[in-house]
């Protein structure tokens, strides 16, 4: 899978926007599913507090209308039930095959290789035959860097040596995972001073095979929700046959994945109907990342589900409802621009703007808006996260004032 | 041997140690002279340019010192073989039959005549007294606290110079009755029953994926515990070059303040405690010409005070560790260069600070400079001598417990910010205090940052003050929060059988696995189980058992081992440790 560029040039907030859908299809994908937690919890919660890197905190309203106790934390859309080694272990492609394997579930033919072994991973391929996948061992952005149908040696060794180079501004602040492990060896320079990935941080090579992609959704292990689809096709269709056996396999790899209060399982099968056999299926990759958005346009009630059970709370209001929120954004510098770029935000969304406060020195910036809950939902996600703006706050803390139902 | 600037100092330290030896093999020594030790004042005299060395050392880098280090230890075993083999020639020579103990007492007696010129004098144990000075004035002190010494310490050699903190969990994982599995130096999966857990370095399933997040950026963790009345210094950020803005600031939030880069490594372009305007401006000049002075960066609030790492486990704090910078106190007897290297000497007590010596940097030249001395003063009996202005550990900084004295409202602070943050039941909380003996009302205190991955040996294995087994409670809270009973085991006798998979023969894997368990106590075996698979018994303590099985994810140096499978058996016990071939 390419990158996801996100060019200024293009940045969504200088049209009208006007539904939620078509401002999703804007957002850089590494956002969306953020923003789709986002817009179930904001409007539910008493107040929200989104901090760099695409952390959101949502306080309970109580029955006073005061926010209390501990919030639900939500990073990149990846809920905070899921504990932090799990999580790594999951972005660790070797240390979850070996874990799988272990137990007897199939994986797919693979063998990792350092910067050092271009020879090795060359045989290898021989060895498996093409086409061959290419993937880094260990994940440490939020995509998932896959160089898929590669058909011969030439192109093996030249994509292995290129995504192996670290371009300048490769990895923006969006894509680098938050909670990944840092990497800890020196960059190797080669001759002509072009930097790439430490020699140690390997690389694994793996055969693709041909069948059906399967998607399993667990949560709190068991199965939430099922897809698959031809392995060239874009769209997912829900896997409403599913043989028993698929679900059984899912349960076993969530519960060997203990930690990981959700799931996403990804294999190759020859049909999802018929019973998971030797040779049939493989299971390609795992992660924390649900993916919910790239099923929002075609299965939105099944999407909606998927969402509820993460965010924790199901919305007593629509998407479209009325809802007027109180914002303060701290560590602004630019105050001027702040707020051209803030009225021209909010008149693309069509909310209605009041900025009540703004003062460069202390770095506040406090406004209320009113407009449809969607809208309020991506004013604040787009200034959190610095998406289609140049001032750029720290952090955005958000009181919701009075929504739909009256609350 | 004279001086020779041109020449590193490593390289010229070993020059005059051959001049030593050779000098000591071709001069006349007489067996009476040897066997009273009375050849001080000659070894002096050859010995004496080191003085000369030392004098003239310029800053070092880490390694180097550790190699000069090494070479005084080196030497030192070299001449205690040197005069047994002098005291055994000149017995020959004498043509009498000299009783074997007056030769040892002979060689004995000289060893400990070079020990001493040898800058490895006998001297008090190093202690630490804390006394804190508010506004200058010097409080109370409090009592002193004597160096720790770990019996742990050779258990743990295998490890190397492999990071302890998957170790320690590790150990406590199998002292539970875990079976573990690692597929990497850092990461290992702990498993019983029905119930496994993932462990990568100190990451452990007492934290979430959204704590980490907000742990690792201190921005956000300002803006998450600020508004929750938290005792986090003012401040904020700036983008580059906005020096308007940022004096406006600082008058605004009142002087000292700091200025730091947003993604500061190892201090790059910190100023601290800047009082007026023209000490900001300047400090924007330091900042500017600094590695980072294109980034973004911080004004804040100065706080005064020394740097603390205070582990909160399951909401209750568990240690408090003061990390003071490299210091030595003077006996009145010393030199400052033999204080370093007495402190050295105590330090490789310590497993966590064995390969962090304290070493002479432009650091140290600095802080001598500033109070007039040089190697050769000695200072004055308790006046302590600062060597750095870093407080990290391994630029030679101490690590003291001081959990026994610090104020519970302070306690209460760190264990209420922990608590504040979601999915965060392990955290290592770094503040500033000024006195943490002192209520917080009264004393100036600032928190830092948050650490869900906090290194764990520092607490484990203190310099000084009472150690605290932090992964013992981290397991022990892991197993609390799934509903598990605890199961410890008997710490001295523990029966382990261990399979290591990947390119693990043909290497010397198990010479190195049999040598390693040899020395620390170890009885079972070690055989080929087949191709690719070494499989070991270990009988014996879980210290020794627990650091060769991490160590064994890395082998000797040929073998590239990918999975170490450590799984509890119940054997007889073996009679020492067998190598099958």
């Amino acid at each position: 899978m390419a990158s996801p560029s996100y060019d200024k040039g293009e940045r969504p907030m200088d049209v009208r926007i006007d539904s939620f859908r078509a401002l999703l299809d804007s957002l850089p994908s590494i956002a969306k599913e953020g923003l789709l937690i986002h817009a179930q919890r904001l409007p539910a919660s008493a107040r929200t507090m989104l901090l760099p890197r695409q952390l959101a905190y949502y306080y309970d309203r109580h029955a006073d209308g005061e926010s209390v106790g501990k919030p639900a934390g939500f990073v990149c859309g990846v809920s905070g039930r899921n504990l932090l080694p799990a999580v790594n272990f999951c972005q660790d492609i070797r240390a979850w095959r070996a874990r799988l394997e272990r137990h007897g579930i199939k994986v797919v033919k693979a063998a990792s290789f350092s910067g050092r072994s271009q020879r090795d991973h060359l045989r290898y391929a021989k060895k498996i035959g093409y086409p061959v996948v290419l993937k880094p061992v260990i994940r440490n952005t939020l995509y998932e860097e896959f160089i898929t149908d590669i058909s011969n040696e030439n192109e093996l060794e030249f994509l292995f040596r290129k995504s192996r180079e670290l371009k300048k501004n490769k990895a923006s602040d969006l894509t680098a995972s938050p909670y990944a492990m840092t990497r800890l060896s020196e960059d190797h320079v080669d001759e002509h001073g072009r930097r790439f990935l430490p020699l140690s941080v390997r690389y694994l090579l793996e055969k693709q095979l041909a069948g059906r992609h399967l998607r399993l959704i667990m949560a709190e292990g068991q199965l939430a929700a099922a897809f698959h689809k031809p392995l060239q096709d874009k769209v997912w269709q829900p896997a409403d046959n599913l043989h028993e056996s698929y679900r059984a396999l899912g349960e076993k790899v969530a519960k060997v994945m203990q930690g990981m209060a959700f799931l996403r399982i990804d294999l190759v099968v020859e049909d999802p109907a018929s019973e998971a056999k030797e040779g049939n299926h493989a299971v390609i990759s795992l992660s924390e990342h649900l993916k919910c958005y790239k099923l929002y346009d075609e299965h939105p009630a099944v999407t909606q589900r998927l969402l509820e059970l993460v965010a924790g709370c199901s919305p007593d209001i629509s998407l479209e409802t009325p809802l007027q929120l109180e914002a303060v954004l701290a560590g602004i510098s630019r105050g001027e621009r702040l707020e051209r770029e803030l009225r021209r935000t909010a008149q693309a969304l069509g909310m209605e703007l009041a900025i009540e406060e703004l003062d460069q020195v202390t770095g506040r910036v406090r406004f209320h808006a009113s407009g449809p809950a969607w809208a309020g939902s991506a004013l604040t996600w787009a200034y959190a996260n610095g998406l289609g703006i140049e001032e750029i706050p720290t952090s955005v803390d958000v009181k919701v004032i009075r929504s739909g139902r009256g609350g | 041997m004279g001086l020779r600037p041109d020449k590193p100092m490593v390289g010229r330290y070993w020059d005059y140690l051959e001049t030593v030896a050779s000098r000591l093999m071709g001069s006349q020594l007489d067996a009476e002279a040897l066997a009273k030790g009375q050849l001080a004042r000659q070894l002096k005299a050859w010995v004496e340019p080191t003085l000369e060395l030392i004098d003239n050392a310029k800053a070092l880098e880490l390694r180097q010192w550790v190699k000069v280090q090494r070479a005084v230890n080196s030497i030192h075993m070299a001449l205690k073989q040197l005069f047994a083999d002098l005291a055994r020639q000149i017995q020959r020579e004498g043509n009498g039959e000299q009783p074997a103990e007056e030769v040892t007492s002979a060689s004995e007696a000289l060893f400990f005549r070079s020990e001493r010129v040898l800058y490895l004098p006998e001297a008090e144990a190093p202690t630490y007294t804390y006394q804190p000075r508010l506004k200058d004035v010097p409080q109370e002190p409090s009592p002193p606290l004597h160096p720790n010494a770990f019996d742990d310490t050779p258990l743990m050699l295998p490890l190397g110079t492999m990071d302890a903190k998957s170790h320690l969990m590790e150990r406590e994982c199998l002292r539970q009755g875990f079976n573990v599995l690692r597929t990497g130096k850092g990461v290992f999966t702990a498993d019983k029953g029905d119930q496994r857990f993932y462990f990568k370095l100190s990451r452990s399933p007492l934290v979430s994926v959204d704590a980490i997040a907000l742990c690792t950026h201190k921005e956000a963790t300002r803006e998450f515990l600020a508004p929750l009345g938290f005792p986090v210094p003012r401040g904020r950020m700036f983008p580059s070059g906005d020096h308007d803005n940022a004096m406006r600031y600082a008058n605004l939030i009142g002087y000292p303040v700091v200025v730091k880069p947003a993604t500061g490594v190892r201090g790059i372009g910190v100023v601290p405690n800047i009082r007026s305007d023209e000490e900001l401006r300047s400090a924007f000049h330091v900042l500017e010409s600094s590695k980072l002075g294109h980034d973004d960066f911080i004004v804040e609030k100065h706080i005064f005070g020394e740097d603390y790492r205070i582990m909160v486990i399951g909401g209750k704090v568990r240690a408090a560790t003061l990390r003071a910078p490299a210091s030595v106190t003077g006996d009145g007897k010393h030199t400052i260069a033999e204080l370093i290297l007495i402190k050295n000497r105590y330090r490789q007590n310590i497993p966590h600070l064995k390969s962090r010596p304290i070493v002479y940097t432009e650091s140290t030249q600095y802080q001598l400079d500033k109070l007039g001395y040089t190697l050769h003063s000695v200072p004055r009996l308790g006046e302590r001598i600062n060597l750095s202005g870093s407080c990290n550990l391994s630029q030679g900084g101490d690590s003291v417990n001081v959990h026994h004295e610090m104020h519970p409202s302070i306690i209460k602070v760190a264990e209420d910010a922990v608590k504040a943050v979601p999915g965060l039941d392990y955290c290592g909380i770094d503040f500033l205090i000024e006195d943490h003996r002192k209520p917080v009302g009264e004393t100036d205190i600032g928190i830092c940052e948050l650490n869900a991955h906090a290194a764990i040996g520092t607490a484990c294995y203190p310099m000084f003050g009472e150690p605290v087994n932090v992964p013992r409670q981290a397991i022990e809270a892991i197993l609390h929060n799934q509903g598990m009973p605890l199961t410890p085991l008997d710490d001295s006798q523990v029966s382990v059988k261990v399979r290591v998979r990947g390119k693990v023969t043909g290497v010397g894997f198990r010479k190195w696995v049999s040598r390693h368990a040899q020395k620390g106590g170890l009885t079972g075996y070690v055989k080929n189980r087949d191709k690719r698979t070494v499989e070991a018994v270990l009988q014996g303590s879980l210290v020794a058992i627990a650091s060769l099985a991490t160590a064994c994810i890395r082998g000797p140096s040929e073998a590239l081992p990918t999975s170490v499978r450590v799984m509890h058996v119940k054997e007889p016990l073996h009679d020492g440790f067998t190598l099958i071939r």
